[in-house]
């Protein structure tokens, strides 16, 4: 799958996932590349993957502040600190967007399933990926940034058992290939 | 008639999101009940009555799939409408929700108007009046 046509539909459905849920209207600005499989992080964080013939992770990510004005939206209700609902509605934000992305391009990614989604919070620590780098998409809202980093990785191949391993590697070449 | 309904999903802020729009509905809601997960639903509807179950498909220890197959092989159960409310929109899931008995999909993002529309698609006109 190209992955401009995953980027174009995670953008596409965290704006409808605001736009339905908040009714905010998320701007969304220029993606960019950072090449490293590091990134630093902190504030609110919530990862979710679509893991099968193709994996995506994302990671929603934004201040508390942003957190929290999100779940206040979202419940209707005032939110002073990141609590279990905070991490709890980050979480169904993030399963929003990534579930819609999953359906939107049913086509494209074939048979995959959704991660349950995972919530950090903190300062200061860093997110490590398998992949050469991360793509970010910043949104703002309200005078906000919303940045959700897109790792594609390809898709997971497991391990053969030590013994077939051995045996592949023990096999004469076949005849007539180079050796 | 007043509605009788249980609303399953393993979020507790989309739980409360659910019970709000249904309450935005215009609906007269009798009974508003809540599960975690599909297990816990099930329990709950045997020692209840609904006229109508709102539930996630994706959830741990009991899916929705799961919960609607076990609701029919149940007499009772199998006559409660089920409508799923999921970010699950993916056309094999849809189609299992439906073959087990589901009478409608919302698909989140929604607003209270989706929600109302497919109740009122699902449901006998005498209990929505």
């Amino acid at each position: 799958m190209q992955e401009i046509i995953a980027i174009e539909a995670i953008q596409a459905a965290t704006v409808r996932v605001f736009a339905t849920m908040l009714e905010k209207e998320l701007l969304c600005e220029a993606p960019r590349v950072e090449p490293q499989k590091r990134v630093a992080a902190e504030g609110v964080i919530a990862q979710i993957s679509v893991v099968g013939s193709s994996s995506i992770t994302c990671l929603v990510c934004c201040s508390a502040e942003l957190a929290c004005t999100i779940a206040a939206i979202l419940l209707m209700q005032e939110c002073a600190g990141v609590d279990e609902e905070v991490l709890d509605a980050m979480a169904e934000i993030a399963n929003m967007i990534l579930g819609n992305v999953k359906t939107d391009l049913d086509a494209h990614l074939g048979e995959v399933s959704l991660s349950i989604p995972t919530v950090t919070h903190g300062q200061d620590f860093m997110v490590h990926s398998h992949s050469k780098q991360w793509m970010l998409l910043p949104f703002q809202m309200d005078g906000l940034t919303l940045v959700i980093k897109v790792c594609f990785e390809p898709p997971y191949q497991p391990r053969r058992p030590r013994a077939e391993r051995k045996a592949i590697a023990s096999d004469p070449p076949a005849v007539g290939m180079p050796s | 008639m007043a509605l009788r309904v249980l609303v399953v999903d393993d979020s507790a802020v989309i739980r409360k999101v659910v019970i709000r729009a249904l309450g935005q509905t215009g609906l007269t809601l009798e009974d508003v009940q809540q599960a975690s997960d599909g297990s816990e639903a099930l329990n709950i509807m045997k020692t209840n009555e609904f006229n109508l179950v709102l539930s996630d498909i994706n959830m741990p220890n009991m899916d929705g799939i799961q919960m609607l197959a076990a609701m029919q092989e149940d007499p009772r159960l199998k006559l409660i409408p089920v409508i799923m409310i999921t970010t699950e929109g993916s056309q094999s899931k849809v189609m299992d929700a439906a073959k087990l008995g589901a009478k409608g999909l919302v698909r989140k993002p929604f607003v209270p108007e989706q929600i109302k529309q497919k109740i009122s698609e699902c449901l006998d006109a005498s209990l929505l009046n």
